[in-house]
């Protein structure tokens, strides 16, 4: 297990890569602090410049902007009651009444210790858990895979169960327009309409710089000014005294990184689910479960924590699997297949120097975004007030250019430009765009999966079910279909019972 | 950002554009997937599409019944944001800017974008119309011309005065 370890050491404190680490952490506290920007938009707009670095570089930039935005996501939270992202909204719930009482210093103490620890054990419980599950995985056929494959899109879908409908909608629509271009397995056209660029299939580039890039600036130019007036830092720093208050609650921090590191494993769930539930359980083992919502460290220490386990979580089906579980981590899918790495059980066997750099790299993000934000707290604070109108041009335009230096096509700048208004629709209804992502991310290995399996059953598609693994995972993913349903009609059940 | 009105027909309209687009996809797939491959159905390059497509059209049926059978109209307003002026603008602009880059070329055309585009939003002064729009085009031609040394096409109108 140890063994990659030196080498992964040097490649993760080489200088490039620090470089890219830090470079990254910065920007992904930054688009974490903007509200209305966050790591995706971050992410996708930095996409094209990474293809001129080496995989594990590049890497190592994307994966500081995903787990430095959820840092920087707090700050506004915790000042201004303004998430960065969205899940710093339940960090906000105690982060703004502590600010209003003038205890920022206190919140922003809590939710940094929260945010370091949650990440951090994220990080061991990926390094083990990714062990494991590669192990079980490599067992693994076509069937198996597909199984897996599939319980994790209808796990995606139960994520937006309220509105069933539109999520299945969407990820079928990705999953449909996974299929457009020359099919790999019997080198057919499908759906390319006699256009020639169309043939190569819709490269994942251009429609996440569409969806988020454009689509989310164009969001944003709507959007009323900022009131960031309010924002008042007595000091530069953190209050490093202030530390000692949040590791009185060390407890609270483990649970909600462990909850956050299994909702991020499930696909679907993502870090608001993460942030609530770390939230909710520490409110209930809490010894003051009155003061939550008034006003206490624990909050925003458990939120952040929990939020911030999230990305090496989905990192754990990602890398293991090779099922992405969010939007986000089907960007980092599109950026390994795209240099040629494969996620899958076979990586972690493979390429374990570049495994081990991963996991390291992930660890000194959190070193350096816990001490980038303790250092320059207030500099960074009063990014919000930069005008977001400014920031939405300047992104369009990088995004624009930036999808056409990837194929130097204007064709995919079209495809971009009409994922924008597409992404601007979605974004503007509240449909979970995430969907469509997963859906275009997994299309290909679902469907490549589904006809080998049916390839060895000859076509009966009862066949799965006498394989184990596929049967257990179908009633896994049966009873958590049905589960949330069990419980509601329980609820009406007993509030229709007379006292 | 502005609540959203979740009984809006609008959310009705969109999921019957797509169930509709995947009805037609589906009765077009016989011309626009290449079938002539001897591999049975279950290998072939349709039974993936065809599954995917029919479950869209499935799910979208109670969207489509209800705007075409419901007796009370129907509700289109969305939220409280109204028609999105500025998006749509600053859309157009982004256009003109794509098709520019081929016309005008890269500097000229960014510079007219992020010029415009700030004036229009009502960012007016000298610093945000002229000198922020300046920098946005030094550091695009800096990153994609000079670092990542990116071929752009020849400006259009560049070509036509050479020519003369």
């Amino acid at each position: 297990m140890f063994e990659f370890m030196p080498e992964a050491l040097a490649a993760a404190f080489s200088i490039t890569n620090i470089l890219a680490l830090i470079s990254g952490t910065f920007i992904g506290i930054v688009v974490g602090i903007m509200p209305g920007i966050g790591p995706m938009v971050g992410m996708v707009v930095i996409l094209p410049f990474t293809f001129s670095l080496a995989p594990d570089i590049a890497l190592s930039l994307l994966l500081g902007i995903y787990c430095g935005g959820y840092f920087g996501g707090a700050v506004p939270a915790i000042l201004m009651r303004t998430p960065g992202v969205p899940s710093s909204l339940i960090t906000s719930f105690d982060g703004f009444p502590l600010t209003q009482q003038g205890k920022a210093q206190t919140a922003l103490s809590a939710a940094l210790v929260g945010s370091f620890g949650g990440g951090v054990i994220s990080i061991v419980m990926l390094f083990f858990l990714a062990r494991l599950l590669a192990l079980a995985a490599t067992k693994f056929g076509s069937p198996e895979y597909f199984a897996v494959g599939f319980a994790g899109v209808v796990l995606v879908v139960m994520s937006s169960r309220k509105h069933l409908v539109r999520g299945v909608l969407l990820l079928c629509s990705g999953l449909w327009l996974s299929t457009v271009g020359i099919d790999s397995l019997t080198i057919s056209s499908r759906y390319c309409f006699g256009i020639l660029s169309m043939q190569t299939g819709l490269n994942i580039v251009p429609v996440c710089l569409g969806l988020f890039g454009i689509g989310q600036t164009l969001l944003l130019v709507e959007r009323k000014i900022l009131k960031s007036g309010q924002i008042h830092l007595t000091r530069r720093t953190l209050d490093f005294t202030k530390l000692i208050v949040a590791f009185k609650y060390w407890k609270t921090l483990i649970k909600s990184g462990v909850i956050g590191t299994i909702l991020g494993l499930l696909p679907g769930f993502g870090s608001i689910m993460a942030s609530f539930l770390s939230y909710e359980e520490a409110k209930r083992s809490s010894e003051n479960p009155d003061e939550f919502g008034k006003g206490t460290p624990e909050g925003c220490l458990a939120s952040e924590a929990g939020n911030n386990a999230v990305p090496a979580g989905a990192m754990i089906p990602l890398l293991t699997l090779g099922i992405p579980g969010d939007a986000l981590s089907a960007v980092l899918m599109g950026i390994f297949t795209i240099n040629g790495i494969y996620p899958g059980p076979l990586l972690l066997i493979k390429e374990p120097v570049l495994i081990n750099t991963l996991y390291l790299s992930m660890m000194l993000i959190n070193v350096f975004a816990f001490l980038m934000l303790a250092l320059w707290l207030r500099p960074f604070a009063m990014i919000v007030k930069i005008k977001t109108s400014i920031l939405a041009i300047v992104i369009m335009a990088v995004s624009t250019i930036g999808i056409y230096a990837v194929n130097t096509s204007i064709f995919d700048v079209c495809v971009a430009l009409v994922a924008g208004v597409v992404g601007y629709i979605l974004l503007r209804m509240r449909w979970p765009v995430v969907n469509l992502i997963v859906g275009i991310v997994l299309g290909s290995i679902l469907e490549e999966k589904l006809r080998e399996s049916l390839s060895i059953f000859e076509g009966n598609f009862l066949l799965f079910f006498t394989r184990p693994i596929p049967l257990a995972v179908a009633i896994m993913t049966g009873l958590l279909i049905i589960f949330p349903f069990i419980i509601k009609f329980i609820k009406t059940k007993k509030n229709h019972q007379p006292a | 950002m502005a609540e959203i009105n979740e009984k809006s027909s609008l959310h009705d309209v969109c999921t019957a554009f797509i169930g509709i687009f995947a009805a037609l996809m589906l009765i077009a797939s016989r011309w626009v997937v290449d079938t002539t491959d001897p591999a049975p159905f279950y290998k072939g390059p349709l039974i993936f599409p065809v599954i995917i497509l029919c479950t869209m059209i499935i799910f979208s049926v109670p969207s489509i019944i209800k705007i075409l059978f419901r007796k009370d109209k129907l509700e289109y307003t969305l939220d409280q944001e109204g028609v999105p002026g500025k998006a749509i603008v600053i859309f157009v602009f982004l256009i003109i800017f794509v098709f520019g880059i081929v016309g005008i070329g890269l500097e000229l055309s960014t510079f007219i974008f992020t010029s415009f585009s700030l004036y229009f939003l009502g960012l007016r002064l000298l610093k945000t119309t002229f000198l922020l729009p300046l920098v946005t085009v030094f550091v695009l031609w800096f990153l994609f011309k000079f670092m990542l040394d990116v071929w752009f096409p020849t400006p259009y109108l560049f070509e036509l005065f050479m020519e003369q």
